[in-house]
């Protein structure tokens, strides 16, 4: 029987059925975003813009056309559908995951890989986890359903995969790929020994930094059990080394200094603001003079086009993702030096997609200027651009 | 044992002005997927059977199926309607997105 597009260890055997049913919400996602909003798009500026602009009234924030489309049916039509399907998204994986409940509990854990988990049973779970299903997804990332369960683990893996529709790569590491090897390219001198991931989920994007930098010792921390106990399984079956623990990124046990690269991918937007700027100010603790914060994240809105701040922030309004507007308004160097990070040390990139253009046009692509359009950030197969932001510390 | 759930906590959108639309468009959407799905393995069996020189339109047209497979047909629709209806049956009613509802603003904000 077939298994998910990636093989390891933890993949489930999928029915035709189940590989027909994702297949078409993969395509259904693709042409939302693709055709829908394009179309939403032309609609906006043939004839919104306009009308607004006949009126006298001009549309100067992302809330401002947000409003405007309101009642515009091509922007009902387009949210209705990009719900349904995000909806659909984790329905169609859903049965195969609690058909292999079991097997999936049971597997032996591979034990000829040097990674470990360390689970706190004690660890308080915090309310942007527990609070509400984040992006619509049943259960989110801490529901055990029988004790000691990484099922929501194996639906996190199975519903990107439907969700990405090919955009994070065959791996669906593309985000970690790309920004490990913009440190290991873009700063050939530096050789970090130890590496941390924050809010790795099933550690998708944390393997790639043990590929990149093969001598260095890999950490990721997250607070959800299940997710964790499932990256850790992934992980070993791939034969990738990782020590994956339950801890609370802002309030982390590490030691001062301890780590050359503190890295995280899509985490920071979904934090509340305090706990973010918690999470910053530790980052900052655990980090070695000389070593480096690096995450990638949504685009600031001060660096986006207008339309592209709406179109973005989409996900705050309907998506169940209630701190990423408020995230996106913050100017990050600001962030960053409020956390201790001087502000002349601050780095943000632009970057094509590692697993997709390959090294050498990535290398090529590095000495250009940063691009802030309707490629930056958004999954886009005309080629997408991962933003990148952090800082050195002295 | 506890499966895992369908529906996630939280009202869903209301993003059409009548009641029902969207929840209708989600029942066509999901209705479409099972569609596609079925079209898709159809199409495959065609080939499989191509490949082992049988002709299977002919063939399906002169088929009666037994009790057992009867049911089996059954149970297969009943699960065809439940994933169509998913929301409509015990869905927790809608959220207006009315020019002053306080979701247009980002909820940390408030
Ligand atoms: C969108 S996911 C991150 C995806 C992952 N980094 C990747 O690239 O595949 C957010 C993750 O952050 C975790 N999380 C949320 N708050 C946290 C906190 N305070 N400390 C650690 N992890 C947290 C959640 O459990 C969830 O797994």
């Amino acid at each position: 029987m077939h298994h998910q597009s990636h093989e390891h260890g933890m993949a489930i055997p999928l029915t035709q059925e189940d590989r027909a049913r994702r297949a078409f919400v993969s395509s259904l996602r693709s042409h939302v975003l693709q055709q829908m909003s394009a179309g939403l798009r032309q609609h906006f500026d043939s004839t919104v813009a306009e009308e607004n602009t006949k009126r006298g009234k001009r549309l100067e924030t992302p809330e401002d056309i947000h409003r405007s489309l309101l009642d515009a049916f091509p922007f009902k039509a387009y949210s209705s559908v990009r719900t349904s399907a995000q909806e659909m998204v984790f329905d169609v994986v859903s049965d195969a995951v609690d058909r292999n409940r079991d097997s999936l509990n049971d597997r032996p854990t591979v034990d000829s890989c040097s990674g470990t988990l360390t689970l706190d049973p004690h660890l308080e779970l915090p309310k942007n986890v527990t609070g509400f299903d984040v992006h619509l997804a049943p259960g989110a990332y801490h529901a055990e359903y029988q004790p000691e369960d990484l099922c929501a683990g194996a639906v996190y893996d199975n519903s990107i995969d439907v969700f990405a529709f090919g955009q994070f790569g065959k791996e669906l590491n593309d985000i970690g790929s790309t920004l490990a090897n913009y440190i290991r390219l873009a700063y050939s001198d530096f050789n970090p020994q130890q590496i941390l991931d924050c809010g790795c989920t099933v550690g998708h994007n944390t393997l790639p930094w043990a590929t990149a930098f093969p001598d260095a010792e890999v950490t990721a921390i997250d607070v959800a059990a299940p997710v964790l106990r499932y990256g850790h399984a992934r992980a070993q079956s791939l034969g990738i080394p990782v020590h994956f623990k339950q801890m609370d990124a802002s309030d982390m046990a590490f030691d001062d200094e301890q780590f050359d690269v503190v890295f995280s991918s899509m985490f920071l937007h979904e934090l509340p603001p305090k706990d973010l700027a918690a999470y910053l100010r530790e980052a900052y603790r655990v980090l070695k003079p000389g070593g480096v914060l690096w995450q990638m994240e949504l685009p600031p809105m001060n660096a986006m086009p207008v339309y592209e701040n709406f179109y973005m922030n989409w996900d705050t309004y309907y998506n169940n993702e209630p701190y990423y507007g408020t995230f996106r308004k913050q100017n990050y160097r600001e962030l960053l030096s409020n956390a201790g990070f001087d502000e002349d040390n601050f780095i943000e990139a632009t970057l094509p997609r590692y697993t997709f253009v390959g090294d050498a046009a990535f290398k090529s692509a590095l000495t250009g200027s940063n691009t802030f359009d309707s490629l930056t950030g958004r999954m886009d197969p005309k080629g997408t651009r991962w933003y990148g932001f952090g800082a050195w510390k002295e | 044992m506890r499966k895992i759930p369908r529906k996630r906590r939280g009202q869903r959108h209301q993003f059409f002005a009548a009641d029902g639309v969207d929840e209708i468009l989600s029942c066509v959407l999901r209705l479409t997927a099972e569609i596609s799905a079925v079209k898709e393995r159809l199409y495959l069996a065609e080939r499989v059977l191509e490949a082992q020189g049988l002709h299977l339109t002919a063939a399906i047209e002169a088929y009666e199926p037994n009790e057992a497979q009867s049911e089996e047909l059954a149970a297969g629709r009943e699960r065809l309607i439940q994933t169509v209806l998913a929301q409509l049956e015990g869905a927790s009613g809608t959220q207006s997105i009315a020019n002053d509802n306080p979701s247009i603003v980002d909820a940390a904000d408030s």
